[in-house]
């Protein structure tokens, strides 16, 4: 029994929800993933074809594909993912409507196999109909088809009713949950969107000021904005909360070593290693590049090489840097 | 010693010593701690994993990476790609695995649960199909 058929030639008038714009794509065989994220990725104005998504995604041979490595190629293109259980019930549909009425096409993964043999495929809905109570979706054929609700039901149940989102990141307007805001609100700034992930940091802070992790964060958007003074409140604040956490004091240090202040950074960091802050490298580097500074040189440079032999080997950016601390170093004991 | 001090070669390499001495390290000093994942510090990517690993060495999930041609050492690869908050999004469904049982019904769960981790995909049969007004 097909769950699919093409659309009614003529629409009821008034009740049908369609997100223009996203086009069906005809598939390769046991490439329905790609061709559904080709359709997504149109529409969100990224073409990308479904044989370049196919070369990143299957090694030559496989059947199939992790589902978390669409998500990850949609993320390494920009965008931002949620993988969605929808949880079972009568509303499941309703909130496959509302990510259609929020123009966000759902790429959803139902059941197309027969009895115990476990074949699914990947659909993107772009519209609804609830007077023909149809979905139109995005099957992997070159036209457009429609699904009943209760066939999309049906198939979509044996998934766990599994659902990805992937929009832009400035697209999310709606609430997210802490972990998943606090993972947009990251994902924007490691792509350099400082302004959108203050943004979130601010949101999830409203809600929970105690969330340490999200302070931090922020103040690193402070500090790479230049907002120095807020970073150092926030910093200093934590390490009140947290003597020991290595990460504020190394920042704050960072900011101490920046104004000429060697000696107060040393002191941030020694307090944190005394209250249990965890030798990492970068802590290292810093309080070794801060002893540099003063008429401790050698000290300076124990700190260094301790940190040198911190680094994982595959870690060339942060070797070449600790490196070059270590000869700078020299050139300051040689000058006092 | 007027005229040695005065020496122009003397004067100019005494001047290039001076401003040797005088440069400052480039790019400043040390570099800040990026800003961090709120869950799974560095240290415990690689213990989660080792736990998502663990569930697909079950042999339900075994035979479902044979049908689908992919080894393990392929989907060790794909995890290690993933940022921090997505892999810990696959643990947690990992750990669902886990609390399922290993009873018939903890079976079952697993199974649905790790065909949502790992999704099998064969060439749509359904033009084969007899279409059925839905």
């Amino acid at each position: 029994m097909s769950y699919r058929r093409p659309p009614p030639a003529e629409k009821g008038i008034g009740s049908i929800h369609l997100i223009e714009g996203v086009p069906p794509v005809a598939q390769k065989a046991y490439q329905c993933g790609p061709a559904a994220m080709e359709s997504v990725f149109h529409y969100w104005g990224n073409p990308t074809d479904a044989a370049e998504i196919t070369t990143a995604l299957y090694k030559p041979g496989s059947h199939g594909v992790l589902d978390f490595t669409l998500a990850e190629f949609a993320r390494s293109r920009g965008f931002w993912t949620q993988i969605l259980a929808v949880p079972e019930g009568e509303n499941s549909l309703g909130e496959l409507k509302t990510w259609v009425l929020r123009k966000i096409p759902p790429i959803v993964m139902i059941k197309t196999g027969i009895l115990w043999v476990p074949t699914y495929h990947f659909v993107v809905l772009k519209g609804f109909s609830d007077q023909e109570r149809v979905f139109y979706a995005n099957t992997g054929e070159p036209e457009t088809y429609v699904i009943d609700y209760g066939a999309l039901a049906s198939r979509w149940k044996p998934s766990g009713n599994w659902c990805l989102i992937l929009c832009p990141p400035e697209r999310v307007d709606w609430e997210l949950p802490e972990s998943a805001a606090e993972d947009l609100a990251l994902y924007a700034e490691r792509f350099g969107k400082q302004d959108l992930a203050e943004k979130w940091y601010l949101r999830i802070l409203e809600k929970n000021p105690a969330n340490q992790t999200a302070r931090f964060n922020l103040g690193n958007i402070y500090l790479k904005s230049n907002r120095v003074q807020e970073a150092k409140i926030i910093y200093e604040a934590l390490l009140k909360e947290k003597p020991g956490w290595g990460p504020a004091g190394n920042n704050l240090a960072w900011i101490y070593l920046e104004e000429g202040r060697a000696s107060e950074a040393i002191e941030v960091l020694q307090t944190a290693f005394k209250n249990g802050a965890e030798r990492h490298f970068d802590i290292l580097d810093t309080l070794g590049t801060a002893y540099c500074r003063t008429p401790d040189t050698q000290r300076g440079r124990d700190y260094l090489n301790e940190a040198l032999g911190q680094t994982p080997v595959a870690d060339k950016v942060s070797l070449d840097l600790i490196h070059r601390h270590l000869s700078e170093c020299g050139v300051l004991a040689h000058k006092s | 010693m007027r005229k040695f001090l005065l020496n122009r070669r003397l004067v100019l390499a005494m001047a290039l010593w001076a401003v040797f001495l005088g440069v400052c390290p480039t790019n400043g000093f040390a570099f800040p701690t990026q800003s961090l994942a709120s869950l799974a510090p560095s240290a415990a990517r690689e213990y989660q994993i080792n736990k998502i690993m663990d569930v697909l060495s079950r042999p339900e999930a075994r035979l479902h990476l044979q049908l689908m041609k992919l080894n393990e050492q392929d989907v060790r690869s794909s995890l290690t790609k993933l940022d921090d908050s997505q892999l810990t999004q696959v643990a947690q469904r990992a750990d669902a695995v886990k609390a399922a049982g290993d009873g018939a019904l903890g079976v079952i769960i697993a199974l649905l649960i790790i065909t949502l981790l790992v999704v099998l995909i064969l060439r749509v049969s359904d033009k084969k199909v007899v279409v059925s007004k839905a």
